[in-house]
């Protein structure tokens, strides 16, 4: 049979479990179509058996994270870590709904009568099918690559939010109200849209090692930040052991509205994210910051796109990576900016700290411009922690080991410490466990 | 020459990229006294200091360094620091994401200091609003030996080397700097200060002063060497040694 026959078989079976409308069946069927004819991301898995993928992701029902017992080493690693409070009832395999959490319960009610709305993604394609038909897969699309394609025709579970115009939520949003288990599926979508002037930070994700029910993670996202909006979205990944990693990411931003997006990646053993921002409207601003941690031998394919299609709009893209033992990272980042767009500024730095003489980095800036007044600039650097540094913090009293955590969490501290604190206490203690005792 | 009392330094000979730089220094700073050394350019001051700090480009050759009568020279930096010899270095470099508070808060923990960052940069004249900066970016050249000052005294010492706490410094700054001097030697630390252009002998007054040349040290006396170097210039007094 062939690829996209599979594939159609297994997005119908998807589809019809759902009980989703004809509109969204057919994206699902134009993506398996498409499969064929769209190109192989570098970081497809090498040994990739589609059918016991696609009937995976069929059969089963959504995942949950294991119930019961939480062996003690994990417990001891929670512990360490801090794990901030909303992460915790998720990790006791209880399947909480953390909004029935009395304490902001008023907020949430406060929030619905706003028109705030927060739903599974299967739920929203069913029931809102206004809002999520205008924006579904419109920025996210099948035709960058085969494993784009393929989430969009087996997309099952993750998070649908929608801010309507001129609601600031003002606090951050996973904390109170992610309905969690969703997010463990193994093709979840999320689909967040900040409409006009309304503001909004999304935390997707969760920092704590999560042992992965799953081999490979396809998950996929998309946010929309409608003209004059503010929308901040963190996403977190700190997958346990032998994953592979390959979410499909897209981004839209319209005139005057301004996004910020950090990404925060710890785990798994191959990761492949490269995500593709668009500015459309005049003055669109996007900040777009990732951190990494590769340990072991991981592989990680990171980077972007952003795509500069209107004037005056402006793009900040920082990169940060630390390396260590025999790991690889292939950054590859790009600008574009199209013909019309006047005055636009785009920038991007990607900065990796190597603590092993056996990792191997390659870093390749990519700055197209069809317009001839566009300001854009490439920085990169590679190296290890300064010697200066260490031997200051050493004559300080700290030994080597200790000097190298400081400065490696210093490295990575600019970028995180926006967020919440817990997330920003746990991330400190990721690195220095990952670094080795102490 | 007293034992077990403060910094020694017994014919102490040092090379950096193999070449030789200190030549036999022989040097004493007892507990609760200000010691100075000057010398021009090259004699090999700051080479002393860093290697007193135990920075491994710096190799002793021979000789020894002993603090409290006890062999450091051997001990690797962070050792040093915990068994009481802080080095105020002359140009402390940048840590990027480190903040102030953060570090400070760090050698306050490890050194049992009862004390707090922000009272730290009280006592050396910093604003608290720098707690939040990281260390020691972006910060003028005054606040930046106040800084290195505040950690210092977040490491309750035993003896301080402070090489040239008065180069780049603005008038404030080195006001800061004496008064902590003098309440250092008050509470019976012993200080070296390392000085090329002999600002902050304007505000305080040595026990003993020495002069280095060539990696030696080619004179020592009371404070009233001070006011010959600044009359005759170096080759002048040494030439008389």
């Amino acid at each position: 049979m062939r690829e996209s026959q599979i594939i159609k078989y297994y997005a119908e079976e998807i589809s019809k479990k759902l009980k989703e409308p004809e509109w969204a069946l057919r994206l699902r069927l134009k993506a398996a179509e498409l499969y064929e004819k769209v190109p192989t991301p570098p970081w497809m898995p090498e040994d990739f058996d589609l059918e016991a993928f696609a009937s995976k992701v069929a059969q089963e029902e959504p995942v949950r994270p294991g119930e019961g017992e939480i062996p003690d080493w994990y417990k001891k690693i929670l512990e360490r870590i801090g794990v901030p409070e909303i992460e915790q009832s998720m990790l006791a395999g209880v399947t909480v709904m953390v909004n029935e959490n009395v304490v902001f319960e008023a907020q949430k009610r406060d929030l619905e009568r706003k028109g705030v709305i927060l739903k599974s993604m299967d739920e929203a394609v069913r029931e809102h099918e206004d809002i999520v038909k205008r924006f579904l897969h419109k920025v996210q699309t099948p035709e960058d690559h085969k494993l784009a394609a393929l989430h969009v025709a087996l997309r099952r579970g993750g998070t649908f939010m929608y801010v309507p115009k001129g609601v600031k939520v003002p606090f951050p949003a996973q904390a109170f109200f992610v309905i969690t288990e969703e997010q463990l599926a193994q093709t979840e979508h999320t689909l967040i849209i900040a409409d006009e002037k309304s503001s909004l930070h999304f935390i997707e994700g969760c920092i704590v090692p999560i042992p992965a029910p799953f081999s490979m993670h396809l998950g996929g996202s998309e946010f929309y930040a409608l003209k004059g909006s503010r929308l901040r979205v963190s996403s977190l990944q700190n997958w346990m052991g032998d994953v592979v990693h390959v979410p499909v990411k897209g981004a839209w931003v319209e005139e005057g509205a301004r996004l910020e997006e950090l990404g925060v990646t710890m785990g798994g053993t191959k990761i492949g994210m490269r995500p593709k921002i668009r500015l459309v409207g005049e003055g669109a601003k996007v900040s777009f910051n990732n951190v990494a941690m590769l340990k072991n031998e991981m592989k990680s394919w990171s980077g972007g796109t952003v795509l500069m299609e209107a004037p005056r709009t402006y793009a900040n893209v920082v990169n940060r990576t630390v390396m260590l033992d025999k790991t690889f990272e292939e950054f590859l980042g790009e600008i574009n900016v199209k013909r019309g767009a006047r005055e636009v500024r785009g920038y991007q730095s990607c900065n990796t700290l190597m603590l092993s003489d056996k990792a191997v980095n390659v870093t390749i800036p990519k700055l197209v411009s069809e317009s001839p007044d566009a300001e854009l600039a490439h920085e990169g650097t590679v190296g290890k922690l300064g010697e200066e540094q260490i031997f200051y913090l050493r004559q300080m009293g700290f030994d080597e080991h200790e000097a190298t955590q400081l400065l490696t969490i210093g490295f990575i501290d600019p970028l995180v410490e926006d967020l919440p604190s817990d997330y920003v206490r746990a991330i400190r203690e990721i690195v220095k466990m990952t670094l080795g005792a102490s | 020459m007293p034992h077990g009392n403060g910094l020694e330094v017994v014919d102490l000979w040092v090379k950096v990229e193999n070449k030789e730089i200190l030549k036999g220094v022989n040097l004493h700073v007892p507990k609760g006294e200000l010691h100075v050394l000057m010398g021009p350019n090259g004699a090999g001051k700051s080479t002393l200091a860093m290697t007193l700090a135990g920075h491994p480009k710096y190799k002793v050759v021979r000789g020894d360094i002993l603090l409290d009568g006890e062999s450091i020279k051997d001990l690797p930096p962070e050792e040093r620091a915990r068994k009481g010899l802080a080095v105020l270095l002359q140009h402390p470099p940048e840590l990027e994401g480190v903040k102030v508070a953060e570090l400070l808060n760090k050698l306050i923990e490890r050194y049992g200091s009862n004390t707090t960052p922000q009272e730290l940069l009280e006592r050396v004249g910093l604003s608290p609003s720098l707690l939040f900066r990281y260390f020691n970016v972006g910060f003028s050249g005054g606040e930046r030996k106040r800084l290195e000052l505040a950690r210092i005294l977040a490491m309750r010492p035993k003896i301080v080397v402070m090489d040239e706490p008065d180069s780049g410094v603005d008038v404030e700054s080195l006001k800061y700097i004496a008064k902590n001097i003098e309440d250092m030697v008050k509470s019976n630390i012993g200080v070296l200060v390392i000085t090329h252009y002999r600002n902050i002998l304007r505000y305080v007054t040595p026990n003993r002063v020495h002069i280095m040349v060539d990696g030696r040290i080619v004179l020592s006396g009371g404070p009233e060497l001070v006011e010959k170097i600044e009359k005759e210039g170096y080759s002048g007094v040494v030439k008389v040694a």
